[in-house]
């Protein structure tokens, strides 16, 4: 066996053993150092002939090699147990809990507000905001309730004065749209509404509403109704079928009203549909010609048709809430159940 | 509007069809039925019975036996511990298999070896009081009078062999507040043919004077006829019995004839005693101010001159349209009676009944609209009840003021149009079926159909109101739907504010807030809670005029108060750590120019019981600022309901769009809140538009870092200090972080240091080191002047 070769297997042999950094170093020096073993070889080396010298060199250069190889190997894994220990001794009771941190909620109202805009936005409507507190021209005069008219009895009205109302319906923003768009109209708008009522398990002075606006050449009763259909089942399942049945509002002509059949008992009567197998959902209609003449659309050429969902009933009948007052009342704990 | 099986049976022949359908059929043509009562219910098997034979049970001293005579020779024994049965007697008989409206079922029994087939009812197991038979509710069993015979089902005995409907009647139908009108959608509906009712009145030769004068405009129209030696009696058993079941309650045969018409033609009619009003005289005018009269519910009112009153020379003898003077109401000296039949004004009649808190049957109809034919056939109805009854002599002449009209309308329906507004088609035949049903008469004349509108669908004004008809009657289950594939595709999309709005939600939930939703009414005492001085411009705020009550009476100019009133809800139940928000509408009592309203702002708001400090609420008005794409400056403001000194504006460029900051503990007292709240607001409509996304390269030069630690007063506000570094910086200076603010040992008394990291970087060269020197020495020196900074060795 040549010389290097006997060296390299010492070493080898000398630095399986090492475990410490300190050790380490020593090996380093004792091999590598200036006074180390490879630097006594280099001295020989220079004794040496010339015509051995050059196979004797080249056995040294890679006798240096890997010993600087040992040494970095052997350093690396030193470094990798040191962080093993260190690990160990970070070690966590992953069980004990986490300090409490929560994401909030949106309100059950709200969040029912925002999957209908969702719904129809991704449907190619545009979301509009209006005011809460709305002319009297807009409220009524231009959707075709003149003043003294017997439907405004049927919506008990807030006044700021005689012109000025707390907006009845968000049905006040149809003819705002009309006018200040041409057709084709697709807008939807999301708000509150007031009527006197006193507060009680059913009834809200105030009130959210969903206003669904339609306005071009080809509009018909089937549009509206397949509409309806699509936002029902949307709302309460794609099983869900709807009833239609003839209504009244001065604003649509004809004017109906949309039922769920009960998804929960398929219309045989259930608590959840109070025993009527059906639950209401909304008013609709074609807008009445009167209402797109006085918005400045030409009746002959266009058609429109009109919806407005109730929001905070059908709230409570979604989500399970028998007391309209708990959805104002605002307890956390009952917000907290709707992550 | 009440109605019942029977009733409208008179009009529509209904059999075959149950009651199920009938709703139904109410329903599909445009009518709720709010309630349906079978009056009958529980009464199937119980009968007129007559006692023919009573022994004593053998065994039981308590018990007697009755041989029951049921009628068609079939008798059955029945046992009974009641006292007041004798032979000869009447008695309601439940038989075998009887559930009873009180739920008690019968069987055949077996007590103390005597069988019982039955049990006699009182009136009670029955579920009727006074109001049905007389002495109903006698202790014992209920003996019938003779008008009966044993065999007779005891509902019918009763009058309530009937199914009474609850029926929604919209604002548009005035014509179906009637039996009359309901019948004839019916009829359409079931495309069974309407029955007129037979009207025949036997005029006498006798003729009595009366003058009628109409000094108002709002009667157009005014019929008054006498009827003459009334024979007052009750009405017959029928009609009492059609009244009760309505809801009315019998009084006499004219009375009740009037109520009686009023609800099967919907026309209000009133009878006075005629022989009370001066000289024959009827005078219909304005009420005066401040007159009085005394009505049928024994009230005196006080009138206005918005009042129509029906009156002789003297004093007013009614109001019109809405109740009779109790002096010259029927009663049993009335020898001869004036009957009434008027149109009023619709508006008139409304106004009036408010003013004085009254509502009747009468005046809930003209409210509706009754239309003058509605008055000439509620005349003849009651002329021909009181013929048939032979009730008076009716006068052979009818004094009549005002025009009756009776032009019909005409509407010409092009064809096309019930398709291009239904989406479907429909025959031509089925259209012109479904109109005539109506009383409605059809020509076709070229693409057009002819429409002749009967008088009383004041309803039908144009050709889609005849399209509405067309698919009320068609049916709507025979659309088949579409969903809106015709028409042209926009955009869509939203808003910039309600795009804020959204992000505002969703980032707020982050933070672990709970959305809460509240009303915009507020109480005026509650600005006092909020200790707003008096002139605050907070007070003024938008007043309703017709509030529910003081506590919604004006609306809200603040969002706090909302909030602080949920959070006392929190508090009151021990809920902690209460985080709450919402993005809730001020009001304010400026105007808008465009439509003159008040103008409104979105506010989020955001309340917090947690003990935190007023960084970490910062901290998320901050995020906020990133979110919506603009950088807030923080400035100390004074709010009267916010800790005086823990309270920030927030200002983008020179503009406040909000706050942030303390509760006033003394606010929290007031709100029954007993821990710290913090709060902030940010006006969301005052946030500039948020600006289009370009991305800006990454910087390819590296950056330099200093230190700057510099000696200030310690009443130097630290961000007003980096504002100025930032300004002093220039292009150069990329970031200015706070690291440290220091007071204590080493540092002069009253003074505090602060110290920034300074990073600066050039876009396209790396910077000298004199560049970099100049540019700190160029803070420091501005920091020296503006804050009399010094340089921290």
């Amino acid at each position: 066996m040549e010389k290097t070769e006997m060296i390299l297997q010492e070493a080898i042999k000398e630095i399986s053993k090492i475990v410490d950094k300190h050790e380490l170093m020593a090996f380093s020096t004792k091999y590598l150092g200036k006074n180390g073993i490879l630097s006594e070889q280099m001295k020989i080396l220079r004794e040496l002939p010339i015509e051995e010298k050059r196979s004797f060199g080249e056995s040294l250069n890679i006798l240096r090699d890997k010993l600087n190889d040992l040494v970095k190997t052997k350093d690396k894994e030193i470094e990798f147990s040191l962080l093993k220990e260190k690990l160990e001794k970070e070690k966590v009771d992953v069980t004990i809990p986490a300090k409490p941190k929560e994401y909030g909620t949106m309100h059950p109202i709200e969040i029912l507000k925002k999957d209908l805009i969702d719904y129809f936005i991704e449907r190619g409507y545009t979301l509009r905001d209006g005011g809460d507190i709305e002319t009297d021209y807009y409220c009524f005069e231009a959707l075709n309730v003149p003043k003294e008219h017997p439907a405004r009895e049927m919506q008990d009205t807030f006044y700021i004065d005689s012109e000025t109302v707390l907006r009845t319906h968000t049905s006040a923003m149809q003819v705002r749209t009309m006018e200040s768009t041409q057709p084709p109209i697709k807008m939807i708008s999301a708000g509150n509404a007031y009527r006197i009522d006193e507060v009680d398990a059913t009834h809200s002075p105030v009130f959210g509403q969903l206003e669904i606006l339609v306005v071009d050449k080809n509009v018909t009763m089937a549009d509206l109704i397949g509409t309806l259909e699509g936002v029902v089942k949307h709302l309460l399942g794609e099983k869900t079928n709807i009833r239609v049945r003839p209504s009244y509002f001065p604003f649509t002509e004809p004017s109906i009203e949309a039922d769920a059949v009960c998804p929960k008992c398929q219309g045989k009567g259930c608590s959840m549909c109070k025993c009527s197998g059906y639950i209401e959902m909304l008013g609709a209609g074609m807008v009445h010609p009167k209402v797109l003449e006085m918005s400045g659309i030409d009746s002959t050429v266009y058609k429109g048709f009109a919806a407005g969902i109730g929001l905070d009933r059908l709230a409570m009948m979604k989500f399970g809430v028998s007391d309209l007052r708990d959805l104002y009342e605002n307890d956390i704990n009952l917000l907290k159940q709707f992550k | 509007m009440i109605v019942t099986l029977k009733w409208l049976n008179d009009f529509v022949d209904l059999s075959g069809l149950s009651i199920q359908e009938i709703a139904d059929k109410f329903i599909n043509i445009g009518f709720e039925v709010e309630e349906i009562i079978d009056k009958s219910k529980g009464m199937e098997r119980v009968k007129v019975g007559r006692i023919t034979k009573l022994t004593r049970h053998p065994n039981a001293d308590k018990l007697q036996i009755c041989t029951i005579d049921l009628g068609n020779d079939e008798t059955v024994q029945i046992l009974t511990a009641a006292t007041n049965v004798f032979e000869g007697a009447l008695v309601p008989a439940a038989l075998d298999g009887a559930d009873l409206p009180n739920g008690v079922k019968i069987k055949t029994t077996n007590m103390r070896g005597e069988e019982s087939q039955g049990m006699l009812c009182s009136g009670e197991e029955l579920c009727i009081d006074d109001t049905v038979y007389p002495n109903a509710l006698v202790d014992g069993i209920m003996i019938l009078d003779e008008s009966t015979i044993p065999g007779q089902q005891i509902a019918e005995f009763l009058g309530l062999d009937d199914v009474v409907f609850d029926i929604k009647v919209l604002a548009n139908r005035p014509d179906c507040q009637s039996v009359y009108g309901l019948a004839k959608e019916l009829s359409a509906g079931f495309e069974r043919k309407f029955k007129e009712p037979e009207l025949k009145i036997n005029n006498t030769k006798c003729s009595m004077p009366l003058k009628i004068d109409v000094e108002t405009d709002k009667c157009p129209f005014y019929l008054g006829c006498v009827v003459k030696n009334i024979k007052l009696a009750p009405s017959p058993k029928h009609i009492q019995n059609r009244l009760k079941s309505v809801g009315i309650t019998p009084r006499n045969n004219i009375v009740d004839f009037t109520n009686y018409v009023l609800h099967e033609f919907g026309q209000p009619l009133h009878a006075f005693d005629y022989d009370k009003i001066e000289n024959s005289n009827i005078i219909v005018r304005n009420a005066q101010d401040k007159e009085k009269i005394v009505c049928l519910d024994g009230e005196t009112h006080e009138l206005n001159s918005n009042i129509v009153v029906i009156a002789d020379k003297k004093k007013p003898i009614g109001i019109a349209g809405i109740m009779g003077g109790k002096e010259f109401s029927i009663t049993e000296d009335t020898k001869n009676v004036m009957i009434e039949s008027a149109i009023f004004d619709r508006v008139a009649i409304r106004r009036g009944a408010r003013s004085l808190g009254m509502r009747t049957d009468a005046s809930a109809r003209y409210e509706r609209g009754v239309e003058t034919i509605s008055a000439v056939n509620g005349m003849n109805r009651i002329l021909s009840l009181i013929s048939e009854f032979n009730i008076g002599e009716v006068s052979e002449n009818i004094v009549s003021v005002g025009k009756l009209q009776n032009d019909k309308r005409t509407i010409n329906l092009p064809y096309a149009e019930i398709e291009k507004t239904l989406g479907i088609s429909i025959e031509l035949d089925e259209i012109l079926k479904i109109l005539n049903n109506l009383d409605i008469t059809t020509t076709v004349r070229g693409d057009k159909i002819e429409c002749i509108i009967p008088l009383i669908r004041v309803d039908l004004e144009r050709p889609v109101d005849l399209i509405e008809e067309i698919i009320r009657f068609y049916g709507f289950d025979k659309i088949s739907y579409r969903y809106c594939e015709n028409t042209s595709s926009i955009a869509g999309g939203m808003e910039n504010l309600l795009k804020v709005e959204q992000n505002a939600v969703q980032y707020m939930m982050a933070t672990g807030a709970h959305q809460v939703r509240t009303y915009g009414f507020r109480s005026p005492t509650e600005f006092d809670k909020l200790m707003l001085p008096d002139k605050d411009l907070l007070r003024e705020c938008v007043k309703i005029e017709n509030p529910l009550s003081l506590d919604y009476s004006v609306m809200r100019t603040e969002m706090i108060g909302s909030l602080l009133y949920i959070m006392a809800l929190n508090s009151s139940r021990k809920n902690k750590d209460v985080q709450i928000f919402e993005v809730g509408k001020i009001f304010t009592n400026e105007k808008d120019k465009k439509d003159n309203l008040p103008i409104e702002n979105k506010i989020l708001a955001y309340l917090t019981s947690k003990n935190v400090d007023f960084f970490e609420i910062k901290t998320i008005t901050e995020m906020l600022a990133g979110k919506f794409g603009v950088t807030f400056s923080y400035k100390p403001i004074v709010i009267p309901f916010m800790h005086p000194n823990i309270c920030a504006e927030i200002i983008i460029g020179n503009k406040n769009v909000g706050f942030v900051g303390k509760v006033h503990p003394q606010v929290t007292k007031n709100f029954a809140i007993n821990h710290d709240c913090f709060y902030f607001e940010i006006n969301l409509n005052k946030l500039p538009p948020k600006k289009e996304r370009k991305v800006k390269p990454l910087p390819k030069f590296p950056a330099a870092e200093r230190d700057l630690a510099v000696v200030v007063m310690e009443d130097t506000p630290v961000g007003n200090m980096i504002e100025i570094i930032k300004k002093a910086g220039g292009e150069i200076l990329e970031n200015v972080e706070l690291f440290d603010i220091y007071q204590g040992e080493q540092v002069e008394q009253g003074c505090k240091s602060v110290a920034v990291k300074l990073m600066f970087r050039h876009h396209d060269r790396t910077l000298t080191q004199e560049e970099i020197n100049e540019g700190f020495n160029k803070i420091l020196s501005r920091l020296e002047t503006t804050f009399d900074a010094k340089l921290r060795a």
